[in-house]
């Protein structure tokens, strides 16, 4: 099982990949890790914190789901009104690896619910990553960095 | 018979919706038509100094708590889909979600929607809002301010009347 390092501005946290029910998500996932990159809180899906990916796939639907759990990893591709307050008019969405860090949040897009791919669990670290995001919305994000341990 | 021979200012109120922290400033034109019980009671609050943050579950907005007691009964409330420029009022119960969040067992809030396809709601689904006022100069500028909001945290936001009716 791949165990990967999720540091978030002062703290850090740890997934396990799930290459049982996503094997071909977190075997593409592993080629793009590590990643460093800007964090983002979400705008429209409740407590989630997520950062883009410097490649827009293309990744299967495999594990999929609209009712993500606290400490859930997962990639998606985020409505780019999301994502840019310019909005590029001209892209439609990004990919993105996020997670949810508190209760009763759900992704979604324009029109509702967005199924993610469930690539992982956060297994340690998840109590700081949940005091470390609010903090972050309020004072201002960092960077994100996701590294295969 | 006149506006004014009703006891209703001739010409909209307007207020002041500044981050002062980014050099934006709107003006915003109250509803007395539609909400004058709440335009009233906001209106007796200013000026008002708050941290605007923004929203995590309804799109392009900011929102502000309310300090004290601002419980506000229902006016107008008959927005879910809000366009940009729209500023309302808002009131959580106690209880109404899970824990307290932001600290806060209930709260009354003002939110300010900056661009398009927002739409208010919380861990519950959509939410109604008393619209109370509507950005009538400077969106632009508030717009970018607050879409820097997402990156930078909270800001300070000061909201001012105009002039006096």
């Amino acid at each position: 099982m791949t165990r990967v390092r999720i540091a978030l501005g002062a703290i850090e946290a740890f997934a396990e990949l799930d290459e049982v029910a996503a094997p071909r998500t977190t075997a593409w996932l592993r080629e793009q890790l590590p990643i460093r990159n800007q964090a983002i809180h979400s705008m429209e899906s409740g407590r989630e914190v997520y950062a883009l990916l410097d490649t827009q796939g293309p990744i299967p639907e495999e594990n999929q789901t609209i009712y993500q759990c606290v400490g859930d990893l997962f990639v998606y591709h985020k409505p780019a009104i999301f994502v840019e307050p310019a909005w590029p008019r001209h892209v439609r969405t990004f990919l993105v690896i996020g997670f949810i860090y508190a209760r009763d949040s759900a992704i979604r897009g324009m029109s509702g619910p967005l199924a993610t791919n469930i690539v992982g669990r956060i297994t340690q670290g998840m109590d700081a990553l949940a005091h470390e995001a609010p903090r972050m919305r309020k004072e201002g994000f960092g960077e994100i960095a996701i590294s295969v341990l | 018979m006149s506006d004014q021979s009703q006891g209703l200012p001739a010409s909209p109120r307007r207020i002041r919706i500044s981050l002062p922290g980014s050099g934006a400033a709107a003006v915003a034109d109250l509803l007395d038509d539609d909400c004058p019980d709440t335009c009233s009671a906001l209106w007796d609050l200013l000026p008002l100094r708050l941290k605007a943050t923004h929203d995590i579950w309804s799109g392009h907005l900011i929102r502000s708590h309310l300090e004290g007691d601002t419980y506000l009964e229902p006016e107008n409330v008959l927005t879910y889909i809000p366009v940009p420029g729209d500023v309302f009022y808002y009131y959580r119960p106690a209880r109404y979600y899970r824990g307290s969040p932001y600290g806060r067992l209930e709260s009354a809030e003002i939110g300010i929607v900056y661009d398009h396809d927002t739409r208010p709601q919380g861990p519950r689904g959509p939410e109604a809002v008393n619209l109370f006022a509507e950005i009538s100069s400077g969106l632009a500028e508030l717009r970018t301010a607050c879409e820097a909001m997402i990156y930078e945290g909270q800001k300070e936001l000061i909201i001012e009347r105009m002039d006096d009716p």
